[in-house]
C-alpha cells in the first residue's frame, strides 16, 4: 500500500476510533492500537507512539470545552496529577522493556478491564459531609451545577485515590493511553466525588499524564510523522462527532453494543500476543 | 480566606483560571492540528506514492526524535519536521496549562498548590528536554 492511500484509510479508520472512543467513554486512543496493530499489522511500539499523541489531542480539545461547563474540579486534578505524572513516566520506562508479545497481552486485559469497568453498576454517593482532613485543608470540596442550582459534595479518601491514580499513571505511559477509565474508578469509587465531576476532571488530567511519557517515547522514535499525523486529525473529528451523539437518547444502548467490540478487540490483542504474532 | 481589597484585581479567582486554562487547551490544541495538517499536506503531495511499512519498527533511527531537530525540520518546511513541530506543541499544551497554573497560585499565594504545579512543571519539561 503506498503512503497516500494508507494515510487515508488509517485517517477515515481513526474516526471511526474517535467516535467509538467517545461514546464508550473510553477515549480514542484505546482503539487505535488495536486497531493499527490487529488490522494494519503496525509494530505495537508504533501504535501506542501515534495513540498517546492522539490522546493529549483529545483530552485538551474536550477539557477545553468541559472546563468552561463548571464540573472539573481544577484543584482534585492538580493534585492527583503529581501521582499520575511520575507513574507514567515509570510506565514508559516499562514499555521498552517488555516485548512486543507481552505488551500486547497487557494491553488486551487493560482494554477488557476497563470494557467492563465502564458498564458496571455503579454505587450511588451518599451526601455525608467531610471525612478526610486533606480533603479539607487542600480546599478540594467543590460543588457542581444542576438543574436545580449548584449541589455541594465532598472529597473522601485522597491517599486511597492517589495510590490508584498511580498505576494509571504506570499504565497509561506503558501502553499510550489516557487510562481514564482508571482515574474516573478513582475518583468516582474511591475518593467518591460525582460521576460527571469525576469523568471531566480525568479528562483534563490525561493531557499531562501523556505529556509526561511523551517525551520519553519521542527520543525512542515510537512517535512516527507519517503514522500520527492521520491517526491525530482522525481521532480529534471522531471524538467531537462522538460527543455530539452521545447527548442524545440512546446513547446507552449504543454503549453497551460498542462495549461488546471493545471486548472483542481485547481478546485479539490477548490472542495474538500469546501466539507472538503482535 | 478573600484576598484584601486592593490586590482583588491582581488575584484570579477560580473562575478566572478557569477560563485562562480552557482558552490555553482550545487554541493550543487547534493551532497544533492545523500544524500536523499543512505538514501533512506537505509530506503527501512528496511522498504519497512511497510505500508504507510500519511492520518493522525502526524509529530509534528517526531524524525526529529531539526537539531542537524538529524545530529544525519545520523551518525547513519539510513535510514530517512541520507534522512533528505540530505535535512537540501539542505535548507543550497541557505542559503550558500546569505553566500558567503554577504562576496563578503563585500569585494568589496559595503556596500547596503552586507547589503541586511546580513539581508536576519540572517533571513534565525534564522528560521532554533530558
Amino acid at each position: 500500500m503506498n503512503v497516500l492511500d494508507f494515510s487515508v484509510v488509517v485517517f477515515f479508520g481513526s474516526i471511526a476510533a474517535g467516535f467509538l472512543g467517545a461514546l464508550t467513554g473510553l477515549g480514542g486512543g484505546v482503539i487505535i492500537t488495536p486497531f493499527l496493530t490487529l488490522i494494519f499489522h503496525v509494530d505495537i511500539r508504533y501504535a501506542i507512539g501515534a495513540s498517546l499523541i492522539s490522546v493529549i489531542a483529545t483530552s485538551s480539545g474536550a477539557a477545553a470545552a468541559y472546563v468552561r461547563g463548571g464540573f472539573t474540579n481544577l484543584r482534585v486534578g492538580m493534585l492527583l496529577q503529581v501521582a499520575t505524572v511520575f507513574g507514567a513516566i515509570y510506565g514508559a520506562y516499562l514499555a521498552a522493556q517488555f516485548s512486543s508479545s507481552v505488551l500486547a497481552i497487557v494491553f488486551g486485559l487493560v482494554l477488557a478491564f476497563s470494557a467492563y469497568l465502564t458498564n458496571c453498576p455503579r454505587d450511588p454517593h451518599v451526601d455525608d459531609g467531610p471525612t478526610d482532613a486533606s480533603a479539607v485543608r487542600l480546599k478540594l470540596d467543590n460543588a457542581y451545577p444542576a438543574e436545580d442550582g449548584l449541589h455541594k459534595y465532598y472529597v473522601h479518601n485522597v491517599a486511597g485515590g492517589c495510590s490508584v491514580m498511580v498505576a494509571a499513571g504506570v499504565i497509561s505511559g506503558l501502553l499510550g493511553i489516557g487510562s481514564g477509565s482508571l482515574k474516573v474508578l478513582a475518583m468516582d469509587q474511591v475518593m467518591r466525588m460525582p460521576f460527571k465531576v469525576a469523568t471531566t476532571t480525568s479528562n483534563l488530567m490525561i493531557g499531562v499524564t501523556a505529556a509526561a511519557s511523551a517525551g520519553i517515547y519521542l527520543t525512542r522514535g515510537y512517535i512516527d510523522a507519517g503514522l500520527v499525523m492521520p491517526v491525530v486529525l482522525g481521532v480529534l473529528i471522531g471524538s467531537y462527532a462522538g460527543a455530539k451523539v452521545l447527548i442524545g437518547a440512546k446513547a446507552k444502548t449504543l454503549r453497551r453494543v460498542f462495549s461488546i467490540v471493545i471486548f472483542v478487540l481485547a481478546l485479539q490483542m490477548i490472542y495474538k500476543g500469546l501466539q507472538g504474532k503482535i | 480566606m478573600p484576598p484584601l481589597e486592593e490586590s482583588k484585581s491582581e488575584v484570579w479567582s477560580e473562575d478566572e483560571i478557569e477560563a485562562v486554562i480552557a482558552k490555553i487547551l482550545k487554541y493550543g490544541s487547534r493551532i497544533s492540528a492545523a500544524i500536523v495538517l499543512v505538514g501533512g499536506i506537505i509530506f503527501l503531495s512528496r511522498h504519497g506514492t512511497a510505500i508504507a511499512d510500519y511492520r518493522e519498527f525502526h524509529g530509534h533511527l528517526s531524524e525526529y526524535r529531539e526537539v531542537f531537530d524538529i524545530l529544525k525540520g519545520a523551518c525547513e518546511l519539510h513535510g514530517r519536521g512541520l507534522i512533528m513541530f505540530g505535535v512537540l506543541l501539542l505535548i507543550l499544551t497541557p505542559v503550558a496549562r500546569v505553566a500558567f497554573s503554577t504562576y496563578a497560585y503563585a500569585i494568589k499565594h496559595d503556596r500547596a498548590f503552586m507547589a503541586l504545579n511546580l513539581i508536576v512543571l519540572v517533571v513534565l519539561l525534564y522528560s521532554l528536554f533530558s
